[in-house]
């Protein structure tokens, strides 16, 4: 069942606050042993409380007086913002900030791999910590007989981004609301997507089989009667998410270099008055078996990203999440 | 504007980067379109270079807030100027407001009603309604979103002004042509809170050099120094500008801080706190409570703008003179500041003219004309602020920097002005030059005599009491005039040699005086 996104209601939640605190961390990590490149990529929203939380931690410093971003640190984040009425929002809360007025879709050019950034927009693409909090549900279209994942697409195009030399390792940091509209085709491609590794490797149906249960493993066997993913409850729409969404950018990022650590793979929300989330930090290290060994790294990447699933209290606690 | 889910995809990606104006149009919108259009080639010209410098253009957009009856402009430039956001909370536009004005530029429907503000009864500054044009001079495309109270309808229009780059008989319209035309817009309307009002104009695409000027990135320092006003609060500026280090010029800061400080100098906003030393604040009250009165505000970067006024918090010796004129064709009043020293920044050094409490350029070093030989060194040392009433706008001309010198309203306030400001030099000479000076030459006399007398004393000379009693027992003051000249008067080796002879030759004996000259030569000359 299809649940209304409360995006405003869930910045302030105590699940959101600390996701919020997560990200502040990756920043936090590199921030220090950064040059003069952009440190952080956000779309932070009209409230901009991610964007708070880096000056509550002292990374990114203002003006006593105005609560201008110093200048200094002006480089270190970039908000990315479409609305106008958000776009002045931003402004008032930190003037000086880097604020880029379009779509993040515009910012990439779109999931068409032939088109990329150039300039400053190129520049601001490789930011070390890039937060895609989407708060939409993950998009899956039909186009030509080929399944395009459009958001998943400008994570790959950040990959390739991050991948030209020289190379950095980054950081994504990805929230999704987990309400697919499934159509037969999507869901056939998904049900074949991840069984397909099933067989193939061991650790990735261990692992996917705590995580989904066994009952769900076997719907989506090819050679089952069928599972609808249309009729799962929230809890397992989240779950498929946390499965399909760290597998997808392992499988589209192995050939480009990257080894992907699943620092966080979360779920929050799925109550009647809480729309059904997922989250995740997925860390981008340069490996270079990449040119070697693409299958391998891939099928480690995926493996990793279910090892550790967790969910989020309403309380904002980061629980294991167990098999059902 | 309505609330939607974050990130929802854009199917219309621009070339450019931009988020195309139609992304968020709602479905049932019903949009349009046209051109700009200016009266003649005349204002086509004018409306593309009557703006000297980006602050110039910026400080336009906001005087259109203060004259839609804003208490509040925000204008957001930082950090690299690449969109520049003026917002204010001003009485808005209407579609038809928007198409009547833009469809013909000029055609002063600014002050077809009234000539001041609907809601707070302004006078208005804008006079034939081009100053939005400004933004011309600024970007290559304008966003403006404005709803006003009442009306259930927020408007939304982009303003493409890269039109109007092209060859001007190209722009001619081709049914009209004393119209040229200046841009394209298109827009739509959509539904919004009935008790908002506003007017947000977004500018993008902003052009190379006023990118680089407005966000002070230019490196050319020539023109800018390294200072910046940017971060300060008011307390902060008025550090900046009359602290311990004051600039010398406001040059001396960089681009963008020029431009807030131009901004600041020529809308009505209120002058800082502590912008002057009490006893001068308490005389220039009147003119203080002016400025507050019209209750307006620009946030600039955050910053809240004031006037970058900021008289005598370092020399304590200063004066001030009221002026007030009432004349046949024009009245004006406001104030002469004078100190000691030559007024730094020296951007302040002259008499800004105010007209409808915006600024007639800058400050004029010229005095409106008057004669820079007289007291030249006095000059420097004077600020001035006069605010005429609207009887002098006919002297306006069209870029609002200058008058026209031959307009009778102008003639009859230079000759009032020039008056004053003669008066205000001889006052300022007598009391702030003459009078120090002669401390200065009183101090150096009595030294002189202490001198004196040491000298005497410790030969073991009782000299008469007169003289140096009144210095011991009252002080410099004391002195009269001709002690202090005597005192200082300046002498000649051979000057002295014939003082000491004459007195010599008066007291001593003859063989003793021969032999006192002798030795008196020998040591005046070693």
């Amino acid at each position: 069942m299809v649940q209304p996104v409360d995006a405003a209601m869930a910045e302030e939640r105590p699940e959101k606050q600390t996701i919020r605190a997560l990200w502040v961390e990756c920043v936090d990590e590199i921030v220090e042993a950064d040059g003069r490149e952009p440190v952080y990529l956000t779309l932070c929203g009209e409230q901009g409380l991610d964007v708070e939380a880096l000056v509550e931690q002292g990374l990114l410093r203002r003006h006593p007086s105005s609560l201008a971003i110093f200048e200094e640190d002006a480089h270190k984040v970039v908000a990315v913002e479409a609305r106008p009425d958000a776009q002045l929002k931003i402004r008032r809360r930190f003037p000086g900030l880097k604020l880029v007025p379009e779509s993040f879709a515009n910012l990439v050019r779109s999931e068409n791999m032939t088109s990329y950034p150039t300039g400053d927009h190129w520049r601001w693409c490789r930011a070390r910590v890039v937060n895609l909090d989407l708060n939409s549900p993950l998009q899956i279209e039909s186009r030509e007989h080929q399944l395009v994942f459009p958001q998943l697409a400008w994570v790959e195009k950040l990959a390739r981004i991050h991948a030209q030399p020289s190379h950095l390792d980054w950081t994504l940091c990805l929230t999704l609301a987990a309400q697919i509209e499934w159509e037969a085709e999507i869901e056939h491609h998904v049900k074949t997507f991840l069984a397909e590794n099933l067989g193939a490797e061991g650790r990735f149906r261990e692992t996917a089989e705590r995580l989904l249960g066994s009952k769900f493993l076997a719907g989506i066997e090819p050679s089952a009667a069928g599972l609808e993913l249309s009729s799962l409850e929230a809890f397992d729409q989240q779950r498929l998410l946390m499965a399909l969404v760290p597998k997808k950018v392992a499988h589209v990022c192995a050939t480009l270099g990257w080894r992907i650590e699943t620092r966080r793979n979360l779920c929050y929300g799925g109550s009647a008055e809480r729309a059904a989330m997922a989250t995740w930090i997925l860390k981008f290290r340069w490996d270079q078996r990449a040119s070697t060994e693409p299958t391998a790294l891939y099928r480690e990447s995926a493996a990793a990203a279910i090892e550790s699933p967790g969910f989020l209290s309403e309380e904002g606690e980061i629980q294991p999440l167990s098999g059902r | 504007m309505t609330e939607s889910s974050r990130e929802a995809p854009d199917t219309a990606i621009v070339p450019d980067g931009e988020t195309a104006l139609d992304a968020h149009v709602p479905q049932n919108a019903e949009g349009f379109s046209g051109e700009i259009k200016v009266a003649s080639r005349i204002v086509d010209y004018l409306s593309s270079g009557l703006y000297e410098s980006p602050g110039a253009c910026l400080k336009e957009l906001v005087n259109n807030s203060y004259d839609a009856d804003a208490t509040l402009v925000e204008v957001f430039v930082k950090p690299d100027a690449d969109q520049i956001i003026v917002a204010d909370n001003g009485t808005g536009l209407t579609r038809e407001e928007f198409e009547r004005h833009f469809q013909r530029v000029s055609e002063s429907h600014k002050r077809d009603e009234t000539d001041t503000t609907s809601e707070l009864a302004r006078p208005k500054i804008g006079r034939i309604g081009i100053g939005m044009i400004a933004a011309n001079e600024l970007c290559e495309r304008m966003r403006i979103y404005s709803t006003v109270k009442g009306k259930a309808w927020l408007l939304c229009v982009e303003i493409d002004f890269q039109a109007m780059r092209g060859d001007l008989e190209e722009r001619r319209d081709e049914n009209d042509e004393d119209q040229i035309k200046k841009g394209d817009y298109s827009g739509w309307e959509e539904p919004t809170d009935p008790e908002a009002h506003y007017t947000r104009i977004f500018l993008n695409r902003v052009r190379g050099d006023a990118q680089e000027i407005l966000s002070g990135a230019r490196e050319d320092t020539h023109t800018a120094g390294q200072r910046s006003l940017y971060g300060s609060g008011p307390e902060g500026m008025v550090q900046c500008l009359d602290g311990d280090d004051p600039p010398r010029s406001w040059t001396d800061f960089d681009e963008y801080s020029q431009a807030m400080l131009e901004v600041g100098l020529n809308v009505p906003v209120r002058y800082s706190e502590g912008w002057t030393p009490s006893p001068i604040r308490r005389r220039l009250k009147t003119f203080e409570r002016g400025v507050d009165e019209l209750g307006f505000a620009v946030n600039y970067d955050g910053t809240d703008l004031r006037k970058p006024i900021v008289l005598g918090r370092n020399e304590h010796e200063n004066m001030v003179k009221l002026f007030e004129f009432e004349g046949e064709r024009v009245s004006a009043r406001g104030y002469f500041f004078a100190q000691r020293t030559t007024i730094h920044p020296e951007d302040l050094n002259g008499v800004l003219l105010r007209i409808r409490n915006a600024a007639v350029g800058d400050y004029d070093r010229g005095w409106l004309g008057f004669k820079s030989s007289q007291n030249p060194l006095i000059q420097r040392w004077v600020s001035a602020e006069i605010w005429a009433d609207d009887r002098l706008e006919a002297a306006l001309n069209i870029d609002r920097r200058t008058l026209r010198v031959t307009h009778p309203a102008f003639v009859e306030l230079q000759k009032a002005f020039h008056d004053a400001f003669a008066s205000m030099l001889a006052a300022a000479r007598a009391k702030l030059y003459q009078q120090r000076s002669e401390r200065r030459r009183a101090d150096a006399a009595r030294s002189e005599l202490v001198r004196i007398e040491r000298v005497a004393r410790d030969a073991g000379v009782t000299l008469p009491p007169t003289v140096f009693e009144a210095v011991r027992q009252n002080g410099v003051d004391q002195l009269d005039r001709r002690a202090v000249r005597r005192a200082l008067a300046k002498r000649s080796v051979a000057d002295i040699y014939e003082l000491a002879l004459e007195v010599a030759e008066a007291e001593l004996p003859p063989a003793t005086y021969r032999r006192f000259a002798a030795a008196l030569i020998e040591r005046l000359l070693r």
